[in-house]
């Protein structure tokens, strides 16, 4: 039998350990360290916001402080509760009332720049987890030792599918909000009350479960964020230098240390390739016992080509969402009325949308891009290797991601071209005064299309430029022949891309 | 960090499915805490995808993996592949009269003690020394036991422990490294540490005590205990004169009078003490040594080890007393432990009823005792049996004796025979709901028993006059429960508080007094043990014994540490070592440390920086000067303060006595009375404060330089 000597003179050598016996007897196996700049060189982004002469010693006393987070969560959680309070006290008309006003004239739009630029920005400040994490904590800011609520872990079998369960509580909600116009908007209380829910539900998850599984794992939003955030230019916390995380002993960010909490999304700073899963708490910058995060900016679309680690789920979840987001464009249509309301007669149900088609939509979608990547991959000659990475659908919904994002953006912009100016008007009706800007539109309706085909326009230039990279990359490596994966892979996403774009016309000339 | 070992090959054979190990690719972070750690070596990492992949056929189930991932992101099904242990238990042998036989065995053989050996995984971050209160290196010792390597085995035991053969037989290895073995925190069993120590300690001498050189300090140890005898070792390793004062005739303490020779025989501790003669070590039995005449005892000495134990015993409030035939169990256990087995042996107690009051360890010794006397024993404790003090195996081993031990029952009072002797006694039942409350008598449940002999063991306490010395003057409050700061992540990332949190939190707590063992109580004196912290166990006190003279030798014995330092470059020859810490509030704070450190490195010290939240209390022994700079808060409706950082983990530093301080904020404005709180803070905790200053923060560097010219001055002057 091999076995090695024990060094019996290590503690009498070494002085400084003679009070720390523990240390002595820890004979930890070294960490692999081989692989590392292959993994993340692609994804390492250059520039560290927090060492920025200009204003990084601000932004270090910021992020440091324990109340950043609390004063960004602050006026949402406020805002949100006015919201809440509003659609159900308020006036009827949605237009004049505070509640839908802002949720759906102008939250969303919000919502989107700032995922399509900062990535989660949106997550640091949503006043959903930021109640249910001061109640979970016990604090609105303090590093607190004891939580409140059961603190279990998601059941593996869940947690197992990632942001798959994101993404299919969105098409849930999706669907409520479609079957009662909530979003349209329709009645203000119905605004309330989904605004409600998703607190309620959220609250619970924080007192059932850690951290921020609700948000990682639960949250509808979550798939879109992550999916959309993926063209953001912040990379988010990371490492400033990668051997320092290895040999951490005591991975204060992902446990927690003295000054911050363990990361509440479940990631590790040292191996973070992409922005999908940082929450931008600053959480690991605080309790980093080595001064090693930084806050990162990365150039725009490095979280959708650079990863190596991609991931299925993520993969999963962008043909979802565009399954969905097509849907809503096709419903529309001049056509699909009709259809709906026979399919309606034929299931009782009451009314649009259908369930089957709207499910059945989405799925096809699914089918459509699988099966166009397995086109791919014959043609290509693409090898099969196993691995998430090597899994050519995951690749493929990668390189579409921009065009999935901008597809939501430009689908909510008349909402926020006719309909934006109300909210300041529905901010000061309570106070009697009735500005004369409400019913002002910012655009009119052709121009709104031209601005949606044109942000379509771009989306496509993105996603060519993505499936390019992508299929540079990855697949020419693997293919046999590659010039025609690269061909095919970008015909492919240029027909998607064509499709989606060109919908706004006729849905322009139905509406 | 020391090469990692290879587990131990073990001879069984596993048929059948084995372990499986589930990694959650979504969120394994890839870092690698689990595959560092891993016994078996049956993770790796993969480095395409960067998470965690494993091997099935080398996983041996023990869960470390899964116990040490901060996210949850590993998870094990399936058996755990070790062999089944076979601890043997005690079974009542023959008569128990005048018996002396040792109740616990030991391994009857090596090839016994090998396949025990067998099933240490020889973890890379072993639970066991965590849980251990002395933190014996036991994958060590047990690798060398494996070897047949006893003597090594002995000399990895005596790095951490003078009293192996002791600790050996009365620790309690279930809420101690057995407890918290890799195999009984996956739910296994655990591998039978405690029996292999004895083993090693009985079939071994202890390496000889020898000094390279002398250090020429003079140190007092009060008390020849456990506590003592820890302390006395370890200062004379490093070359200390060392005094012991016993009031008693004869060393030992606790070991002698208060642990009956069927669970300790003499002649386990004993050499301990006779190698320590040996050594040089001076024993003046008979010489107890007052509370108030330890301040004189440092005239004569360099610093003193208080070690006295709490021997008075706990008296309940009940009538009876003062009755002929009520004794406290020292005394009762002193007289037994001379009779029993003495030559010529005449069982004093036959045919007499004792009643035992308690039903803690020393009221099971007492309660078998008796038995062995000759008589029978009944011993009540008001608690409810699942909140009990006691060890649950020395409470069965006691009842397989045939001692009647009866919970949810006390005593109301004891009643005279009309001559003065104790006739009877009258008991009540009691209900007790929860560990965190009292128990409720149960009015008019009395039933009263004839008893010959009453035996009041319900405990010790610090003897009044140590007592009234630690609120006056010198021993200071003992260590609070929970007084630390957060847990440390090393012991976090162990897996021991996912395993078993309760028992990870009882150790965490000791070794956290253990840690605070290391500081001064006062003005060069030490306290340690019972004294402190009121009555605890033989291997936690000889572990604070061991740590106070570490502490001692890192504050006095100047070769102790420097020894290893050594100028270099341009600088001037080292002077001294400063720990410069900051209160974290500030990149002020942090900048203004640099500045006086770069400063004091000029000056030829050896200088370490900190924040307060990330400072190992240990950092604070052996160096010469602290400097602690905080950030001034305010102003505010609250008034000007130190930074609620500072004000919130100041209070967890260790005592300073004697330890030369300076201090200084840094102010945007104003510092307010910022400075003055934080002197008097300062010299609340002991410290000699030798300087204290103002940085603003527009004229940083230059503030800083000028105040640490100012520290240097104060060192100089």
């Amino acid at each position: 039998m091999a076995q090695k000597s024990i060094d019996t003179q290590v503690r009498s050598d070494n002085k400084s350990e003679l009070n720390n016996p523990i240390l002595s007897s820890i004979r930890l196996r070294e960490p692999q360290q081989t692989g590392v700049k292959e993994h993340f060189t692609k994804t390492d982004p250059g520039i560290d916001l927090t060492e920025n002469r200009l204003f990084g010693r601000f932004l270090k006393k910021s992020l440091k402080n324990r109340k950043f987070q609390f004063l960004l969560i602050l006026p949402n959680q406020i805002i949100f509760w006015i919201v809440i309070a509003t659609g159900i006290f308020g006036v009827t008309d949605p237009g004049r009332n505070f509640g839908p006003a802002i949720t759906w004239y102008l939250w969303f739009c919000v919502v989107f720049v700032l995922m399509a630029v900062i990535g989660r920005a949106w997550c640091a400040m949503c006043p959903f987890g930021g109640f249910g994490e001061w109640i979970q904590r016990r604090t609105f800011f303090q590093r607190t030792q004891k939580t409140l609520g059961l603190g279990k872990k998601l059941p593996e079998s869940w947690a197992g599918h990632g942001l798959l369960i994101s993404s299919i509580v969105f098409v849930i909600l999706t669907f409520f909000e479609e079957f009662f116009n909530i979003a349209g908007p329709g009645v203000p209380i119905a605004t309330s009350l989904l605004v409600l829910s998703i607190v309620s539900f959220a609250t619970l998850s924080f007192l059932l479960f850690e951290r921020r599984t609700f948000c990682r794992y639960l949250c509808p939003l979550s798939s879109v964020v992550a999916t959309a955030g993926a063209m953001g230019s912040v990379a988010g916390f990371r490492t400033k230098d990668r051997n320092v995380c290895l040999s951490c002993k005591t991975k204060d960010c992902m446990r927690g240390g003295e000054d911050g909490f363990g990361c509440p999304w479940y990631t590790w700073p040292g191996s973070a390739d992409s922005n999908a899963f940082c929450g931008l708490c600053s959480e690991c910058y605080k309790s980093c016992p080595s001064d090693n995060i930084g806050l990162f900016v990365q150039k725009p679309l490095t979280s959708v080509v650079a990863p190596t680690r991609r991931r299925l789920d993520i993969g999963i979840s962008v043909a979802i969402l565009l399954g969905l987001v097509l849907f809503q464009q096709y419903n529309a249509l001049s056509w699909f009325g009709p259809m709906d309301d026979w399919l309606n007669k034929l299931v009782k149900f009451p009314h649009y949308p259908n369930p089957i088609d709207y499910l059945g939509g989405i799925a096809l979608a699914v089918l459509i891009i699988w099966l166009g990547v397995q086109g791919i991959q014959k043609a290509g000659g693409l090898r099969k290797i196993s691995g998430q990475k090597s899994s050519w659908f995951t690749a493929f919904a990668y390189a579409i991601i921009p065009i999935t994002g901008l597809d939501y953006f430009a689908r909510q912009l008349p909402k926020f071209f006719k309909h934006v100016t109300r909210v300041p008007s529905a901010v000061v009706s309570p106070l009697g005064i009735h500005l004369h800007i409400y019913g002002t539109r910012l655009l009119t309706d052709p121009r709104i299309v031209t601005v949606q085909v044109g942000l379509m326009g771009l989306g496509t230039a993105l996603t060519l430029w993505s499936t390019y990279r992508i299929a540079k990359t990855d697949m020419q490596l693997n293919a046999r022949r590659p010039k025609v994966a690269l061909a095919t892979a970008m015909t492919f996403a240029f027909a998607i891309c064509l499709l989606a774009s060109l919908l706004y016309i006729p849905m322009q000339a139905a509406s | 960090m020391v090469s990692i070992q290879t587990p131990i090959e073990s001879t069984n054979n596993f048929s059948g499915a084995g372990p499986i190990v589930h990694v959650l690719k979504d969120r394994c972070a890839g870092c690698q805490e689990c595959i560092i750690r891993c016994p078996a070596g049956a993770l790796t990492l993969d480095s395409e995808n960067w998470i965690a992949v494993a091997d099935n056929s080398l996983c041996v189930g023990c869960r470390q993996c899964s116990r040490t991932c901060p996210f949850s992101a590993i998870y094990v099904e399936g058996p755990m592949m070790v062999a089944p242990s076979h601890p043997k238990h005690y079974e009542v042998s023959g008569p128990l009269l005048g018996q002396v036989a040792e109740v616990l065995p030991g391994f009857e053989s090596f090839d016994e003690l090998v396949k025990a050996t067998e099933r240490c995984l020889q973890c890379p971050d072993p639970t066991c020394v965590k849980g251990c209160p002395t933190h014996n290196d036991i994958p060590g010792f047990i690798r060398a036991a494996h070897d047949g390597d006893l003597e090594r085995a002995r000399e990895i035991l005596s790095l951490t422990s003078c009293l192996s053969a002791t600790c050996s037989r009365v620790c309690d290895w279930n809420t101690q490294c057995q407890g918290s073995c890799s195999w009984t925190l996956a739910g296994g069993d655990a591998v039978e540490i405690g029996r292999i120590e004895r083993y090693i300690a009985d079939h071994t001498t202890a390496p000889a005590i020898d000094p390279a050189s002398k250090n020429g300090l003079k140190v007092a140890v009060v008390g020849s205990g456990p506590g003592g005898l820890g302390a006395t070792y370890e200062l004379l390793k490093a070359g200390t004169q060392v005094t012991v004062f016993e009031r008693d005739s004869e060393p030992g303490g606790v070991l002698r009078w208060g642990i009956p020779s069927y669970v300790l025989p003499g002649d386990a501790w004993r050499p301990t003490v006779e190698d320590l003669k040996k050594a040089g070590v001076e024993f003046r039995f008979n010489e107890g040594v007052d509370p108030e005449s330890v301040n004189r005892l440092l005239d004569d000495f360099d610093a003193v080890i208080l070690a006295a134990g709490a021997a008075q015993p706990t008296m309940p409030r009940i009538d009876g007393l003062d009755l002929a035939g009520v004794e406290d169990a020292t005394s009762f256990l002193d007289k037994a432990k001379a009779l029993i087995g003495s030559e010529g042996f005449k069982p004093t107690l036959t045919g007499k009823k004792v009643l035992v009051l308690g039903a803690g360890n020393t009221a099971m010794d007492v309660a078998r005792s008796v038995l062995r006397l000759g008589g029978t024993s009944i011993a009540i404790d008001w608690m409810d049996e699942r909140f009990a003090r006691g060890r649950p195996d020395e409470i069965a081993d006691a009842r397989k004796e045939g001692v009647d031990v009866r919970f949810l029952t006390t005593v109301s009072k004891l009643i005279g025979d009309g001559s003065g002797h104790v006739a009877s006694a009258e008991l009540l039942s009691t209900t007790h709901t929860s560990a965190d409350t009292l128990p409720t008598v149960n009015a008019g449940s009395g039933k009263q028993i004839d008893v010959d002999l009453v035996v009041l063991a319900m405990g010790y306490r610090v003897e009044e006059g140590w007592r009234s010395l630690s609120r006056s003057v010198s021993i200071g409050t003992p260590p609070k429960k929970g007084g630390y700061r957060m847990i440390d992540r090393r012991w976090l990332g162990s897996g021991f508080f996912a395993g078993k949190p309760s028992l990870a939190a009882l150790s965490y707590e000791r070794e956290h007094i253990r840690v605070e063992s290391a500081f001064p109580v006062s003005d060069r004196i030490w306290a340690i043990g019972d004294l402190r912290i009121g009555p605890s166990t033989v291997v936690a006190s000889m572990s604070q014994g061991m740590s106070a003279a570490r502490g001692l030798l890192a504050e006095l014995d100047k070769n102790f540490w420097r020894d290893a330092m050594s100028s270099s470059g341009d600088r001037p020859t080292y002077v001294g070592s400063a720990l410069i810490v900051h209160d974290g509030a500030s990149e002020d704070a942090k900048e203004a440390t640099a500045h006086i450190s770069e400063a004091l490195w000029g000056s030829g010290w050896e200088v370490k920086s900190a924040d307060i939240a990330h400072l190992d209390d240990l950092e604070i022994l052996g160096t010469d000067l602290l400097v602690f700079g905080a950030y001034v808060q305010g102003p505010s409706l609250r008034g000007i303060h130190p930074s609620s950082k500072a004000r919130t983990q100041f209070p967890t530093l260790p005592p300073l006595h004697g330890k030369k301080v300076a201090t200084f904020v840094v102010h945007a404005l104003t510092a307010g009375n910022a400075l003055e709180e934080l002197t008097q803070q300062f010299n609340a905790k002991g410290a000699q404060i030798i300087a204290a200053g103002q940085v603003r923060g527009r004229n940083l560097a230059q503030d800083s330089q000028k105040f640490a010219s100012e520290v240097l001055h104060a060192l100089y002057k």
